[in-house]
């Protein structure tokens, strides 16, 4: 405690010393700066000599302010008053050159560096303008033409200050099948239309001139056509009436319907002449040498006629010839054909009959080989039938020859099986036999081993334990569950510690009984007043005599006192109990008692009978 | 006392049935005879050191000592045939 109260203590003296050293030194460079110190003071005064004293005088906490901001100063403090503006401007050379540098060494690593560009544009003033001017420097060198496009490029945004309205339906749709449709080139849509309605304008512009142009066209051909039917008209042939006209004066000429083609002609060419001529106003000068001309014709047409008749003539004739020819080679044609009709059907009867002759030989071959097999089949079978008739006498001639034995057999061996079963029966009764004499042996050891227990119960004085005369018992029964039984239905402590003999019970009755008459009277649950009451008129009651009946207790202890005298121990244990409250207690041991003897009289008597069952069973 | 002497059976662990009450009788006087001696004695001692040799405490002693005695008894022989258990001895 003391130490650490002096520890504190000790720092608190020492804080001022070191404290102080500080201020020592900085009183020591306070010398030197001490004018620097006035000079800021001095700005505007002069320096005064009180200064060093009143800053001697500042308390010692306050100095190291002034002192770090002069210790910086230090090294430029020798500036004296008629110097100081020359410091001054030398300082804000250096200043400025060194913020010069420091610009621009800055922005040289804002150019390279990201990380320092950050910080740069961030925390100091001025540095994003000159990081952004050096950069938009580099960039223009770079790109000298971007100036323009940057143009550009603010014009177009100026374009689209306007509010752009995207129309509702524009852009992409779920329905995929209308904007196909929409988009299909190749259909004539409104992408089409610029041509098509210039030339619908066109058609439309020059429909009137056009139309009117056809329609003069059409007019004019029809004109013309009409012109030149009408100019033909009076030429052509068709017309029968003109001639008609012109056949008053000179007849056409008539043709025949017998005529030929040629004459038909030449009538028509005749007919147009006269025609013609007809037409023509002086046609009566022509009418002679027409006439002429119409007999001339008139008569070619005859001669052309006659010439015509001749050849059909002479045609008929060559027909006729040529008729016979054809009859006559038909003739011979008929005759070489049944000619080599007939050699034929001989050469192929030979033919036929040569083919027909092979057929019947290879039949007949194919019919030998046949019979053949089939013989040799017959015969294969008859000599397998042969066989298996053999095999089968063979069989039974074997069933007969076996029977016989076995009849044989059985005759004499039924006999050795009599003979075997009865050797069988006689050991099997010797075997009983033995077995009875063991068995008799054995329940006769049974009998003296149960007599020995029973002699070793009724002797004793003094209950006496029998573990061994039982164990005898168990050993010759031979596992018999029986015997078994009744041995394990003796209680341990029986055979263990020896059961009383009856006359012992008895005696211990009687003194069970004055026990048990004492607490005769006493009620449920008594207390020490009640018993002593118990005790005292237990004394004066009067004992009944005979065979009272009742179930009061000194009715029950006579009776069990007489039923014991008579030597039914069974029956007495059945009528104490029947005893209740103190008095069943009292009794208890003695019930125990009796019961023990009881179980082994029972087990002994069951064990004696089921020894004298068996010595019956096998007999 | 006579039945244990002569009979060997159950005599190590508890009486035979039939002397079951005359134990607990046994019990009864003995403890009535001490407890009451007890009593007696200490209210002679308080009489003689302070109530000036007056007879009264003497005979309240004895009556307490008698009375715890009594009532021991009475519960043993309420108790039925469980053997007697003495808080003194036991």
């Amino acid at each position: 405690m003391l130490r650490s109260s002096i520890a504190p203590g000790r720092q608190l003296l020492s804080a001022p010393v070191r404290q102080r050293i500080p201020s020592q030194w900085l009183s020591k460079a306070g010398a030197s700066s001490r004018l620097s110190g006035q000079r800021f003071f001095a700005d505007s005064k002069p320096p005064t000599p009180a200064t060093p004293s009143s800053e001697s005088a500042i308390p010692i906490e306050t100095i190291p302010k002034p002192a770090s901001q002069e210790s910086k100063a230090a090294p430029a403090s020798p500036a004296i008053a008629p110097r100081k503006t020359g410091r001054f401007r030398r300082f804000l050379l250096y200043l400025i050159l060194t913020s010069g540098f420091a610009y621009g060494g800055s922005i040289f690593l804002a150019l390279k560096s990201d990380n320092f560009h950050d910080f740069f544009t961030e925390y100091v003033p001025y540095g994003e303008e000159c990081v952004l001017y050096f950069e938009e420097r580099d960039f223009y060198r770079r790109f000298p033409n971007a100036s323009r496009q940057s143009n550009r490029i603010q014009g177009t945004p100026r374009d689209e200050g306007k509010s752009v309205t995207i129309p509702s339906k524009s852009g992409l749709s779920w329905n995929v099948t209308k904007e196909e449709s929409g988009s299909d080139v190749s259909k004539s849509g409104p992408h089409m239309s610029s041509k098509a309605h210039d030339a619908q304008v066109k058609t439309e512009a020059a429909k009137p001139e056009e139309k009117n142009a056809a329609v003069i066209k059409a007019k004019e051909d029809k004109a013309a056509k009409e012109t030149k039917n009408e100019d033909k008209k009076p030429v052509s042939l068709d017309e029968p009436r003109q001639p008609a006209v012109a056949s008053s004066t000179i007849e056409l000429l008539q043709t025949q319907a017998g005529d030929d083609g040629v004459v038909q002609e030449l009538v028509k060419t005749f007919n147009d002449i006269v025609t013609v001529i007809s037409a023509d106003e002086n046609s009566s000068k022509y009418s002679a040498p027409v006439a002429k001309a119409k007999e001339e014709l008139l008569k070619i047409g005859e001669k052309i006629g006659a010439i015509r008749t001749e050849a059909a003539n002479a045609a008929q004739d060559e027909i006729n010839k040529a008729h016979a020819t054809f009859d006559e080679s038909a003739r011979e044609l008929i005759r070489r054909f049944d000619q080599m009709r007939e050699t034929d059907v001989a050469q192929f009867r030979e033919e036929f009959e040569s083919e027909r002759e092979k057929l019947a030989g290879a039949y007949q071959e194919k019919i030998n080989t046949e019979l053949q097999r089939a013989q040799q089949l017959a015969e294969q079978r008859l000599q397998n039938e042969l066989v298996e008739q053999a095999i089968e006498l063979n069989r039974k001639y074997i069933h007969e020859v076996q029977g016989l034995v076995e009849r044989e057999r059985e005759g004499r061996l039924s006999k050795l099986n009599e003979l075997s079963a009865s050797i069988t029966e006689l050991e099997n009764l010797t075997t009983g036999w033995s077995n009875v004499i063991d068995t008799n042996l054995k329940t006769q050891q049974l009998q003296v081993a149960v007599d020995a227990v029973r002699s070793t119960l009724e002797r004793a004085e003094v209950p006496r334990p029998f573990v061994r005369e039982l164990v005898a018992v168990k050993e010759l029964a031979a596992e018999d569950p029986v015997v078994e039984a009744a041995i394990a239905s003796i209680n341990p402590t029986a055979y263990q510690r020896g059961i009383p003999s009856t006359t012992m019970i008895i005696e211990r009755f009687r003194r069970v009984a004055s026990e048990v008459r004492k607490a005769s009277l006493l009620p449920e649950d008594a207390g020490i007043a009640s018993h002593a009451a118990s005790m005292v008129l237990s004394k004066v009651m009067f004992k009944k005599e005979g065979l009272p009946e009742g179930d009061d207790v000194e009715s029950i202890l006579i009776r069990t006192e007489h039923l014991l005298e008579e030597g039914k121990v069974d029956a007495a244990a059945r009528e104490m109990n029947g005893l209740q409250g103190w008095a069943k207690i009292l009794s208890k041991d003695w019930l125990g008692d009796v019961r023990r003897v009881l179980e082994v009289k029972q087990a002994l008597e069951v064990i004696e009978t089921q020894a004298r069952l068996q010595c019956l069973r096998v007999e | 006392m006579a039945d244990s002497s002569e009979t060997r059976v159950a005599r190590a662990t508890k009486p035979v049935s039939e002397a079951l009450l005359n134990e607990k009788w046994d019990r009864a006087i003995s403890s009535m005879i001490i407890k009451s001696s007890l009593g007696l004695s200490f209210g002679v001692v308080f009489s003689v050191l302070l109530f000036k040799r007056r007879a009264w405490p003497a005979w309240v002693g004895l009556g307490f000592g008698a009375g715890r005695a009594w009532e021991e008894s009475d519960a043993s022989f309420r108790r039925g045939d469980s053997p007697v258990r003495d808080a003194l001895r036991r």
